[in-house]
């Protein structure tokens, strides 16, 4: 190697940074070189007087200074707040990826728990969310407010347990078929609307009373449920032997007051003038018709 | 050895975001010297030394929950002061005149005059004398190369810390050192040579 190529790796052959080979070819150039020995003696001088430079001492009042400074400055809440604010990146990257990853599963599920979700239309009646009577059953319709809100809760329960699908296209259907149900529910909730088919439960709970004195309740039992079935209603439930749950259309209420009127006698008729006539929000009339002698 | 000084800092650095402000006294107390050491043999005047390495340690104070301790505190702790070191010397003007180091009345290494060269090779030259001439000479290089100097050959960092201090290549450590050393072997031949 020449002298140039030699005094260029002396630094890193002092720093022991030379791989063997390298090193051996330095040692044998420098022992035939005195002008390369004397580069070398020249650069360790140098590092050793850098090496030998005094160190001062730090004065008190610096200390005192930087402490008083500290204090002056030390709002630990600030701190805090920044250190929230500037979390390290190595443990701010992961949380928000992670929190990213749950919002997209969720997202996820969702989705796939509410199969007609993209394609269900959105009936403007859903948008209330509760059904509401009128007239004379303004009052049970508030009630029903009530009612109803704790089905949606249990709508929402059931909705993180998963429902079946087939079930719940059904009740899909239900909902938006013409001639209707006589609810439609919605679940606003992180998004999702969730429509549901009336249950057992909910026909249950009649909207208007109505009584009837008759003779034979049994006989009026049998004939009542076929004149609900010839005006597109049904006879849903007998209760007690006297109290009998039905659907009658909206607009064959009239005829269904007429032919209870050849039965017996009707007491307390609700929504008689007219109850056709009136405008309501659902198609088909849940009654409870209370038999007595 | 070191591992454990990295440790301690580390857990006194908790402390501190904990709210624990004896803990930064202590950080200060660890440290203090080296960074004033550095800043002095930087700038070359013990005054505006101390005065950076005052702003040093307040600015790691409010920095500190931003400190990741993937790196020694210590190691963080250069990397501030070099930044400060390197704006004081660009926006403050204050890169020392080569000249002006031996005169100047709060350098502790503070000779009459100049030494004459000659002097040296004739074995006249104090010790005192040599470190002003050393620490003049050293405020001739270009800040990156002084930098490495003072932390390799001073301060005695590894190049490990040092690239981890400046955020560079190992392999720029290594050549500006190599420059660095060789252009101060070429200013202090005169005075070194016996």
């Amino acid at each position: 190697m020449r002298c140039e190529e030699i005094q260029n790796r002396l630094s890193a052959y002092l720093e022991d940074e030379i791989e063997p080979a390298g090193r051996r070819a330095i040692e044998e150039h420098l022992s035939d070189c005195g002008r390369c020995r004397h580069e070398l003696e020249m650069l360790r001088r140098t590092i050793s007087a850098l090496a030998s430079l005094e160190q001062i001492d730090v004065p008190y009042r610096l200390t005192a200074s930087i402490e008083g400074g500290v204090q002056a400055r030390g709002t630990t809440w600030l701190q805090r707040l920044t250190s929230r604010l500037f979390f390290p990146l190595h443990i701010k990257l992961p949380l928000e990826a992670m929190a990213l990853i749950l919002v997209a599963l969720g997202a996820v599920y969702i989705y796939r728990s509410a199969p007609g979700l993209a394609q269900a239309p959105r009936p403007p009646a859903a948008t209330e969310g509760v059904f509401r009577g009128t007239g004379a059953g303004q009052v049970a319709g508030a009630r029903r407010d009530v009612d109803e809100t704790s089905v949606l809760r249990q709508s929402a329960a059931k909705s993180e347990v998963g429902l079946d699908d087939q079930a719940e296209q059904e009740a899909f259907k239900a909902a938006e078929s013409p001639a209707g149900e006589e609810k439609n529910i919605a679940v606003h909730q992180f998004g999702l609307m969730r429509k549901e088919a009336p249950s057992a439960a909910d026909v249950a709970t009649p909207l208007w009373e109505i009584t009837l004195k008759t003779e034979n309740p049994a006989e009026a039992t049998s004939r009542i449920g076929e004149i609900a079935e010839s005006l597109g209603g049904k006879l849903v439930e007998v209760r007690d032997q006297e109290r009998l749950i039905l659907t009658v259309p909206t607009r064959a209420y009239p005829k269904f007051l007429a032919a209870l009127k050849e039965l017996g006698t009707l007491v307390d008729i609700p929504g008689e003038a007219g109850a056709a006539t009136r405008p309501t929000p659902q198609e088909t009339l849940t009654l409870q018709l209370r038999l007595v002698r | 050895m070191m591992l454990e000084a990295q440790d301690r800092d580390h857990e006194l650095v908790d402390r501190v975001l904990a709210g624990d402000r004896e803990a930064f006294a202590h950080l200060l107390r660890r440290h203090q010297r080296t960074v004033l050491n550095f800043m002095y043999r930087m700038l070359g005047q013990r005054e505006t030394a101390e005065d950076l390495t005052q702003e040093v340690f307040l600015k790691a104070y409010v920095s500190l929950p931003r400190f990741r301790k993937e790196a020694a505190f210590s190691t963080w702790l250069f990397r501030i002061a070099h930044n400060h070191c390197l704006n004081a010397l660009k926006g403050r003007g204050r890169e020392i005149p080569a000249s002006s180091l031996a005169n100047d009345p709060s350098n502790p290494d503070r000779i009459a005059s100049v030494p004459d060269p000659t002097d040296a090779a004739h074995g006249r030259l104090e010790q005192r004398e040599l470190q002003a001439i050393i620490q003049e000479k050293l405020a001739e290089l270009t800040p990156d190369h002084r930098t490495v100097v003072v932390l390799r050959d001073i301060q005695g960092l590894s190049y490990d810390e040092i690239a981890a201090a400046l955020n560079i290549e190992g392999g720029t450590v290594r050549s500006r050192l190599h420059r660095a050393r060789m252009e101060l072997k070429e200013k202090l031949r005169i005075y070194l040579e016996t």
